[in-house]
């Protein structure tokens, strides 16, 4: 409940902040703000400073609030006050103040996200796992083990840092000088070819292109965790169990062990275990899961992780003012292209549940360590904030973007857009997206008969 | 007792049996289950289209035969041609909620022909009990359909009471005076809010800036269900009746509570299939 509350507050603060936008330019223009309100609907609380024009107000239901302008749409206006309405401003002012919204949200998620690269963030050693043979980094002679140092000369103190640079050269057309440390201490430099990457390589898993994928430590097939009441449990596997051989294959790492589990949905297996030094087996039947449209095998258990060993790739970096405010700048455009985009294949269909959804990867481990942490608190505001003003820049009718869209038709055409076109250019977007998607619908399953 | 105060009781009866059955059921008396409720549904309907008699019994077991042909034609399938089968069925459903119904309710068509509404009865109940059972099974299993109709009803729940307590502009007087904009707002803004808490709680969205694009498909989706609201009222007022029944005090029959699934239900399940395909 205490989160619940906690997190309606988050999103109240957020709403402030888009609201305060409008209010603080709607002042700098000289429009009268009647009301500031937390919340919509029935008032609960409102004060006036001194003699302001303003009414600050809390209204019943907090998933909103709204700016009262005065305006001759909504009620008479004196005409000492004419000049003071929102709706004689000229457009250019209208704009502003419609678009300084959704603005005041990203300005807040670039101080989230510098309050929190000033305060440190939790990353990922720039270790280097396999190297993917026959891609740049097979060229460049880079090594499973090595700890990335710099760029180009420039520090990478993570994972993250590292995978920026790379792709800041990439969308450059320059090839990347890595000057790294290999597991047994010596100095190494390489040529990455990071130019040779086309557009559509960096979109995804750009590092994994260039051959480069973080360091996992080795996890062995032993039990770390069993579902309740799953298959593993019930057919008497215990925590703390090293998997030996499953269907007569030696197992040596966890990955092989769910290897030999996926291939046997509802089909027996016998397992090879030692516990407590002595060896016994089982047989156990995986469940048959569809994923992806492949039926799988799983029994509900996980690894034991190394936790030590995790946490030794783990690390924690904190920026100075200066490069703080550009790391912060820079998250909040990655995050609002990624957003967009994200939404281009929702509407398009082409985002797969793997998208949205995976198994848990080794960034989110590094993000869970910090789950708690004030870092990932910050990170998950900026996020929601940052949302918010996407969408609210999208031309959707009744939102900010419905606005911008309606006053840019207005700078143009050179006058106000009448009423009535306006609701029909609104019915052809209505019609045009329900065009799209049932268009996308279409070709999902042209896809679908000619595979 | 008043009407919101059964209909309160009731809601919590149906959502704590439903619960129950979703979690602890085995697949097959899933099934069973709704087979049931598609049969209860289909007896309404026939209601509603005014066949009564020796029409709606036949009706009614031309209905039990398709359900278990279709359940029969499952288990006996690998999983390609499932996909095929569920996709087609999934089709019908999408063309009448993409283009036939938003043109009936624009057009506002009567219509007397009981073909016609036999087969629109078809197209409404029988994808709808498929996709009960298809996106059951989806990992991780029910959350997946529990959250999709947690949206429906969030979105139901926002409608009725902001529309209570602020409705004045009517969405649709012809069809449905009882609905407003405000309820529609209040619908849209629920549904957020319930797709911000789904997003930051659930462990399943590794692409935390899916959240935009999450808004916004839970938006259509609350257009979806408007639509399956309003069409259900829009064949009730066609009928002369108010409820479709009366099974459930303070919310009429069986298709009275599950009106926006039919439209919702379905076309979540289609494009669950789609995204396991690409």
């Amino acid at each position: 409940m205490t989160t619940i509350l906690a997190f309606i507050g988050a999103i109240a603060l957020l709403v402030v902040f888009h609201e305060f936008g409008h209010y603080w330019v709607a002042r700098r223009c000289g429009v009268k703000v009647l009301r500031f309100s937390i919340g919509f609907g029935k008032v609960l609380y409102r004060k006036r400073f001194g003699a302001g024009e303003t009414e600050w107000v809390v209204s019943a239901i907090p998933l909103g609030g709204y700016v009262k302008m005065l305006d001759e749409r909504e009620g008479e206006v004196a005409a000492h006050e004419l000049s003071r309405t929102f709706n004689r401003q000229p457009v250019r002012n209208r704009i502003a103040i419609v678009a300084a919204g959704p603005l005041a949200n990203f300005l807040l998620a670039i101080l989230l996200y510098w309050i929190m690269f000033v305060h440190g963030v939790p990353g990922l050693k720039p270790v280097l796992g396999e190297i993917t043979p026959a891609s740049p980094a097979a060229s460049a002679m880079l090594q499973e083990g090595e700890t990335i140092i710099s760029v180009n000369g420039e520090p990478v103190p993570s994972w993250q840092e590292l995978r920026w640079a790379l792709l800041d050269l990439a969308l450059k057309g320059v090839d990347a000088t890595l000057i790294g440390r290999s597991a047994q201490g010596e100095m190494l430099s390489h040529q990455l070819a990071s130019s040779q990457l086309k557009a559509d390589d960096m979109d995804g898993d750009f590092t994994a292109k260039l051959g480069l994928k973080p360091y996992q430590p080795l996890m062995l097939p032993v039990i770390g965790e069993l579902a309740e009441g799953g298959v593993a449990q019930q057919s008497g596997l215990q925590v703390g169990d090293l998997v030996l051989r499953a269907d007569g294959v030696a197992v040596q790492r966890w990955s092989e062990l769910v290897e030999v589990v996926r291939q046997h949905p509802e089909l027996p297996i016998h397992f090879d275990i030692q516990r407590g030094g002595v060896t016994t087996s089982l047989q156990l039947t995986p469940k048959g899961v569809d994923e992806s449209g492949v039926r799988v095998g799983k029994i509900g258990a996980g690894p034991k992780v190394d936790k030590e060993a995790w946490q030794a790739l783990l690390t924690e970096v904190s920026y100075g003012a200066g490069d703080a405010l550009r790391q912060a700048l820079r998250k909040t455009w990655e995050t609002s292209v990624v957003s967009l985009k994200m939404m281009g294949k929702m509407v398009m269909g082409e985002v797969s549940m793997k998208n949205l959804s995976g198994p848990i990867t080794i960034a989110d481990y590094a993000g869970q360590s910090a789950a708690m942490g004030v870092a990932a608190y910050l990170g998950f505001l900026a996020l929601i904030s940052i949302s918010l003003g996407v969408l609210n820049l999208l031309p959707i009718p009744l939102l900010d973007g419905g606005h911008l869209l309606y006053y840019v038709a207005e700078l143009v055409k050179g006058s106000p857009v009448s009423e009535q076109a306006w609701d029909i250019g609104q019915r052809i977007g209505i019609a045009l997206l329900g065009t799209l998607m049932v268009f996308a619908m279409f070709n999902d399953i042209n896809r679908l008969i000619s595979s | 007792m008043s009407v919101l105060k059964s209909r309160v009781i009731t809601a919590i009866v149906l959502l704590a049996l439903l619960l129950a059955a979703l979690f602890l059921l085995p697949p097959i008396a899933w099934e069973i289950l709704v087979v049931v409720m598609v049969m209860q549904g289909v007896a309404e309907w026939s209601r509603l289209s005014g066949l009564s008699g020796r029409k709606g019994t036949l009706y009614w077991v031309a209905t039990l035969c398709i359900m278990l042909t279709l359940l029969w034609l499952d288990h006996g399938s690998d999983d390609a041609q499932r996909l095929s089968l569920h996709l087609a069925v999934y089709f019908v459903s999408a063309v009448l909620w993409l283009l036939l119904v938003p043109t009936w309710l624009m057009v506002g068509w009567k219509v007397t022909n009981p073909w016609a509404m036999i087969f629109v009865g078809w197209a409404v109940l029988i994808p709808t009990g498929l996709a009960m059972i298809d996106l059951r099974e989806f990992d991780p299993s029910p959350w997946v359909l529990l959250m999709v109709m947690g949206l429906v009803w969030i979105a139901d729940t926002g409608a009725y009471f902001a529309g209570r307590r602020f409705g004045k502009n009517k969405l649709a007087p012809s069809i449905s005076p009882g609905k407003t904009w405000e309820g529609v707002i209040g619908a849209l803004l629920c549904v957020s809010l319930y797709i911000v808490l789904v997003w930051s709680f659930s462990p399943n969205f590794v692409y935390k800036e899916v959240l935009p694009g999450l808004l916004l498909a839970s938006w259509w989706w609350v257009g979806l269900a408007v639509i399956g609201d309003l069409f259900e009222s829009a064949i009730k007022r066609q009928a002369g009746v108010k409820d479709s029944g009366a099974l459930l005090p303070g919310h009429g029959g069986l298709l009275d509570r599950i009106d926006a699934l039919t439209s919702t239900l379905p076309l979540a399940a289609m494009a669950m299939l789609f995204q396991r395909i690409s």
